[in-house]
C-alpha cells in the first residue's frame, strides 16, 4: 500500500496550496507597502491597478489549472518524446 | 463613496512623522525615465509566451500540450506582474519630501527595509546641482546635493527631475526660515 502511494497527487496538492499562498502573500506585501508608506495619490492608484491585475491573473490561472488534464499528462509527454524520436530516426 | 475614492485624487501628501504646523512644499521622486526602462523590459517579458505560442502553435496542437502551455503562460504572466509592481513599488517609495521646516529622504531597500533621514532647513549651508551627459540634459534630470556645516555626508537627491528648480525652491525656503 505504501509503495502504491501516489506521489504525483501529493506533489500537486502541495503546489496547489503553496503557490497561491506565496502569490497572495507577495501581493499583500506589495499592497501593504504602497498604501502604508506611499506618499501622495500615485502609490494608491498603483496599488489599485495592481490588485485588479492580481485578481484577474489569479482567476485566469485557476481556470487554466482546472482545465489541465492531469491524468494523461505523463502519457502526452511520453508520446511527444516518441514522436520526436521517430522523426529523428526517420531522418 | 466620494471620500472613499478621494484618496486616488486628493492629497495633502501627508507622511509618517509629520508635525502639526508642517506643510509639504515639494514631493520629489527619481525621474520617470528609469522606471520606464524597467517597464519596457517587463512588457517585453510579458509578451514572451504569446510570441512562443504563435511560433509553436502547430506543435502544441498536434502534441496535445496546449493546456499545459496555457497554464505555464498564466504562471509566467503572474510572475511578470509581480516583478513589475515590485519594481514600481521600490520606485514610488524612494521619495524626498521638502517641507517648510526640513528635508526628508525616505529610501526603500527591498521589503521591510527602509531608511529615513532628515535635515532641518536651518542647517543647510550650500547646495550644488549636477546634470551630466546627453540623456540627463535632454530629459532635464540630475543630482542635487545639500551640504551642512558639519563633516556629515551630503544629503543627496539623485536623478531628480528639474533639479535647478528644486534647488531654487529650497533656497527660497531657507531664506524665509532664516528671516524668522
Amino acid at each position: 500500500m505504501f509503495m502504491n502511494f501516489d506521489f504525483s497527487y501529493i506533489f500537486t496538492a502541495i503546489l496547489s496550496v503553496l503557490v497561491p499562498f506565496l502569490y497572495w502573500l507577495f501581493s499583500f506585501v506589495i499592497i501593504y507597502h504602497l498604501v502604508r508608506f506611499g506618499v501622495g495619490t500615485k502609490p494608491k492608484r498603483v496599488a489599485a491597478v495592481f490588485l485588479l491585475g492580481v485578481v484577474i491573473l489569479f482567476t485566469l490561472n485557476i481556470l487554466c489549472f482546472v482545465n489541465l488534464d492531469r491524468d494523461s499528462l505523463v502519457s502526452r509527454f511520453e508520446n511527444m518524446g516518441n514522436n520526436s524520436f521517430n522523426i529523428l530516426y526517420e531522418r | 463613496m466620494k471620500s472613499l475614492f478621494s484618496i486616488f485624487f486628493d492629497t495633502k501628501n501627508s507622511f509618517e512623522g509629520e508635525e502639526d504646523d508642517e506643510r509639504v512644499i515639494l514631493l520629489i521622486r527619481r525621474h520617470p525615465f528609469f522606471i520606464i526602462l524597467h517597464l519596457i523590459f517587463f512588457t517585453i517579458l510579458f509578451f514572451v509566451p504569446i510570441f512562443l505560442g504563435l511560433m509553436f502553435s502547430n506543435f502544441l496542437i498536434v502534441s496535445g500540450l496546449s493546456d499545459v502551455f496555457f497554464l505555464l503562460s498564466s504562471l509566467w504572466f503572474i510572475l511578470t506582474w509581480l516583478l513589475t509592481f515590485y519594481s514600481l513599488t521600490m520606485y514610488l517609495l524612494d521619495v524626498w519630501i521638502v517641507t517648510n521646516k526640513r528635508i526628508i529622504d525616505s529610501t526603500q531597500h527591498g521589503f521591510f527595509n527602509r531608511k529615513v533621514s532628515e535635515l532641518h532647513l536651518k542647517r543647510i549651508q550650500d547646495m550644488s546641482v549636477e546634470i551630466k551627459g546627453v540623456i540627463q540634459t535632454l530629459f532635464t534630470f540630475g543630482d542635487l546635493r545639500v551640504q551642512t556645516a558639519g563633516t556629515e555626508e551630503k544629503f543627496k537627491f539623485l536623478q531628480i527631475p528639474f533639479p535647478l528648480e528644486a534647488k531654487d525652491k529650497i533656497m527660497g525656503l531657507i531664506t524665509k526660515e532664516n528671516h524668522f
